[in-house]
């Protein structure tokens, strides 16, 4: 049973969101799944995202690195549980993870067993709760 | 630091840094759509399994295109991995302290002529260079010769078998033949080694590992 009811992706890599979504409906179809591929307004429609749900956050959008918009999503919506994705992170990437409020930063692994693991381990996490971090 | 000028002439910019950020975004980059070439793989692999044909059976079509996928993405993964290892090695954040010889290179036959090796301390990152000599020969004690030479310490270890000149040289020249080998662990470590102030090169008989000597008073040098 999944501790969170709704989950969000933000990807601007279409197809890694589109796995993201078949993967997440395999491994816990009682879960609803949202994705975000065009970052138009993206700040402001992530504010408007079902209560305590959790996000999962690609590093790059667009060229742009997502720390900001973490830290003011955190800011906004403290309810929210954000998990930072990339395709590579290093130990200072982790830490800045942290400072801007994610609960965990990840690289996305690399073949689909992997995948389903983590978002089941993602699934059976706890929300965080205000302000709470803690980073793998 | 170098400092370029571009081809247009008025604009300055630090070849360094450029090079970190292309190494960062072809190792960052690259992986994106070759993890959605690995996942399609998997994912035609499940949806066409019954397709891809019998193991120790005659290879169908699907199958040999699958394998041919898969190998293809592997041998980019390998790659990439050995890119983002240099990235990280020009990047990480070095901490350079005086460190004793005997405590740097404990767990190892260490000879040397030069006396008490506990007097003589070195300026390093420790733990850079503890990885660096535990990931290369820390299956067993390797037999590691020490000699001073001016503001050096010369240590001579083992030989990587069948390589010899710089390692990083060698990957960057050629990525397909060095990624994921033991070359690649040895460029990373000089690419931290020489941050330091050190060198790093391969020779048929033997490994060269200068490690700068860390003054008598003990304050940090290199460049962190």
């Amino acid at each position: 049973m999944s501790q969170f009811e709704h989950v969000v992706i933000v990807d601007d890599e279409l197809d890694h969101a589109v796995i993201s979504r078949l993967v997440l409906a395999q491994v816990a179809p009682e879960v609803g799944v949202e994705t975000f591929t065009d970052l138009k307004g993206l700040g402001a429609r992530l504010a408007e995202v079902t209560p305590r749900s959790l996000v999962v956050m690609d590093r790059m959008l667009n060229g742009t690195e997502s720390f900001g918009l973490i830290e003011q999503l955190k800011v906004a919506r403290p309810d929210l549980t954000i998990v930072l994705v990339s395709a590579v992170l290093n130990a200072h990437d982790h830490q800045r993870a942290v400072e801007v409020g994610a609960t965990l930063a990840a690289e996305k692994p690399g073949d689909l067993i992997a995948w389903r693991a983590f978002f089941t381990d993602l699934l059976g996490r706890r929300p965080s709760a205000s302000g709470d971090s803690a980073v793998a | 630091m170098t400092s370029l000028r571009s081809e247009t002439g008025s604009v300055p910019f630090d070849l360094q840094a450029l090079i970190d950020a292309l190494l960062f975004s072809v190792s960052h980059d690259l992986r994106s759509p070759l993890l959605t070439l690995s996942l399609s793989a998997d994912l035609l692999d499940e949806a066409l399994r019954e397709q891809v044909g019998v193991p120790g059976g005659e290879a169908s079509t699907v199958g040999v295109a699958l394998n041919a996928l898969r190998h293809g993405t592997k041998d980019l993964e390998r790659m990439l991995q050995a890119l983002t290892a240099v990235s990280r090695a020009r990047r990480r954040t070095l901490e350079p302290v005086a460190a004793p010889l005997q405590m740097l290179l404990g767990g190892h036959v260490v000879i040397s002529d030069e006396g008490d090796l506990g007097r003589r301390t070195v300026s390093v990152d420790v733990l850079a260079v503890r990885e660096f000599l535990d990931a290369t020969w820390g299956d067993h004690p390797a037999e590691i010769h020490v000699r001073i030479d001016g503001e050096f310490a010369i240590l001579t270890c083992p030989p990587e078998d069948g390589f010899s000149g710089e390692p990083l040289a060698a990957l960057a020249g050629s990525l397909q033949s060095y990624a994921g080998t033991a070359v690649q662990g040895l460029a990373t470590a000089q690419v931290m080694i020489e941050r330091l102030g050190g060198s790093l090169r391969c020779e048929p008989a033997h490994t060269i590992v200068c490690l700068p000597l860390a003054s008598p008073v003990g304050f940090s040098r290199g460049r962190p």
